[in-house]
């Protein structure tokens, strides 16, 4: 009897009104500033009067779905991805890779985070001066190899891409996370064993470290993807009003293009964001699906 | 040569490819020149700006960080009704892009009457879904017998809070300030949302807006604003930078322990 009372497991835990107190100002908040406006935002979208029709209530989505604008934003946002998520990914992993075989670890891998850390309109503004046509480093580079100068951000193909290879040097350093931690939670046997079976470079990475590393590639990809449907300060400061032709305007530029300046155009902004955010929290959804081994230590 | 050797070679290539689009636009002596001319002869608007910032994204950070630990021992140690549905949110919310959160955010503070004020940049990011679940994951690592032994010996919620939480917290909240701190400091969206006089413009704002204003960047007065900017973050290598990382990873991540 003693020893039962003892080692009885603390009882499961149950309702408690504290918790309610705990989260007062945090939810008063967060529904007032957030939950709230967001709805509200939500509604606005649909076409709520009274006498309206039931095809009626989806006029502003019809409307959208009908603007070249709006499937130019979703071809640009996936124009984007398609060469974001495959750089970062790539130049991340190969990061990770010579990271976790070289001397310095961890101190080095931080050098990759300061991008993420500066701000984007600062990081946005340092490469709108790299790419300068005029006076730029990168076409400084490409003269001093006996080419072109390239107007980089004032050619309708070309912003894109130069905005993605921008966002690529900020993105690599979080993969380079993801993969470096992942690496590390592999036994340490792993790599002799490859060695002994006689795997060896493409056979190695395709039969052994892609499946053992799966769920940090669905991450990283799922992180750049998110990312890839966020980019904002970028457009804002690298181009003017949305780049030549409209070709740098993503679905995040042309929520606030629609919303905030042209024509103030509440309800179509709202229905924008609305698809943005269920893609979002689609990939949020995913993402949480899969989970990360981290071995403890001296990271 | 070892492929220790050859990898570590590797890396400082990178490394200094890296480097090269953060320092480039200082490293001319011109230009070194005339942001000292510019902190000699700095401009009352500059001067607001800067201080302006440094106050919207303080006083913030702070209050997240206590509205933050207070809802995130309350996700995490107890139960609640909409506790799972609220935690789900909370992780959505951290990852939608602040662009759609803009009009929403325009129109409320226009409702409550403090549109153009400082109350406008404070209020919203008093709290923040990243503070929540940031602290939810730190104070998961603190072992619940803790917090079943002082309830026993009749310890009151917040002192729980005061006792146990936020002495075994404090290197996450130290993080937590410095992180909310440089979202508030280089926040381009929320600020251009909920104020337009020049008197209420954040650093990121004025640079920015003098961006598209001129269109041509090449100017000399813009170096300072631009460099002020990115000081600030330097204060996250000053702390325990591997430990933050981590505590990100895991926030918004799932992790297993190998």
């Amino acid at each position: 009897m003693k020893d039962d009372l003892i080692f009885t497991p603390p009882a499961k835990r149950h309702f408690d009104p504290w918790a309610y107190v705990l989260l007062a100002p945090a939810l008063v908040l967060l529904m007032v500033f957030l939950f709230l406006p967001a709805l509200w935002a939500f509604l606005t979208g649909l076409n709520l009067t009274p006498d309206t029709s039931y095809d009626a209530v989806f006029s502003a989505y019809s409307s959208q779905l009908q603007s070249g604008l709006f499937w130019r934003a979703i071809i640009n946002t996936l124009y984007f991805s398609g060469i974001y998520v495959p750089g970062a990914l790539a130049l991340g992993y190969v990061l990770a890779r010579v990271l976790h075989r070289s001397v310095a670890k961890a101190p080095v891998l931080l050098l990759f985070v300061v991008p993420l850390v500066v701000p984007g309109v600062a990081v946005s503004f340092l490469w709108r001066w790299i790419f300068s046509q005029d006076a730029g480093l990168l076409n400084a580079a490409l003269q001093v190899v006996g080419l072109p100068a390239i107007d980089w951000l004032g050619q309708a193909p070309l912003v894109l891409p130069s905005i993605a290879l921008m966002s690529i040097w900020r993105g690599a350093g979080m993969v380079a996370i993801v993969f470096y931690v992942a690496l590390r939670g592999l036994p340490k046997e792993f790599e002799e064993l490859a060695e002994i079976e006689g795997a060896c470079g493409w056979k190695k990475f395709v039969y052994l470290t892609l499946p053992a590393l799966r769920p940090a590639w669905l991450i990283a990809i799922l992180l750049l993807l998110i990312n890839a449907h966020r980019v904002f300060s970028a457009i804002f400061v690298m181009t003017r009003d949305g780049g030549p032709a409209n070709w740098a305007t993503n679905l995040p530029f042309l929520i606030y293009r629609t919303g905030m300046r042209h024509d103030f155009d509440f309800s179509g902004a709202s229905v924008i964001s609305t698809m943005l955010c269920f893609t979002i929290a689609l990939l949020v959804v995913l993402l949480r699906r899969n989970e990360l081994s981290v071995r403890g230590g001296d990271e | 040569m070892s492929k220790r050797v050859r990898a570590t070679l590797v890396l400082i290539v990178l490394a200094v490819v890296w480097v090269i689009p953060l320092v480039s636009l200082f490293f001319d002596a011109g230009r070194a020149r005339s942001i000292g001319a510019s902190v000699a002869g700095i401009d009352a608007h500059l001067l607001h700006v800067i201080l302006f910032s440094a106050f919207v994204s303080a006083v913030p950070a702070l209050f997240s960080c206590v509205f933050g630990t207070m809802a995130g021992y309350a996700i995490s140690k107890k139960r609640f009704v909409g506790r799972n549905i609220l935690y789900g949110m909370l992780l959505g919310v951290v990852f939608f892009p602040p662009v759609v959160f803009m009009m929403p955010l325009f129109k409320i503070v226009s409702v409550l009457r403090i549109y153009d004020t400082p109350l406008a940049f404070i209020l919203p990011s008093a709290v923040t879904a990243f503070s929540i679940i940031y602290m939810k994951s730190a104070v998961d690592r603190i072992s619940s017998s803790i917090f079943d032994a002082a309830r026993i010996d009749g310890i009151g919620e917040l002192a729980m809070l005061k006792e146990i939480v936020y002495p075994l917290t404090k290197g996450p909240l130290a993080a937590l300030f410095v992180l909310q701190f440089l979202a508030n400091w280089g926040a381009l969206a929320m600020p251009l949302a909920v104020a337009d006089s020049p008197a209420r413009q954040t650093l990121a704002v004025y640079l920015a807006l003098s961006v598209q204003k001129y269109q041509v960047i090449q100017r000399q007065e813009l170096l300072l604003p631009l460099l002020l900017l990115m000081i600030p973050a330097a204060a996250f290598f000053f702390l325990k930078p591997i430990e933050i990382t981590r505590g990100v990873l895991r926030t918004i991540i799932k992790c297993k322990d190998a």
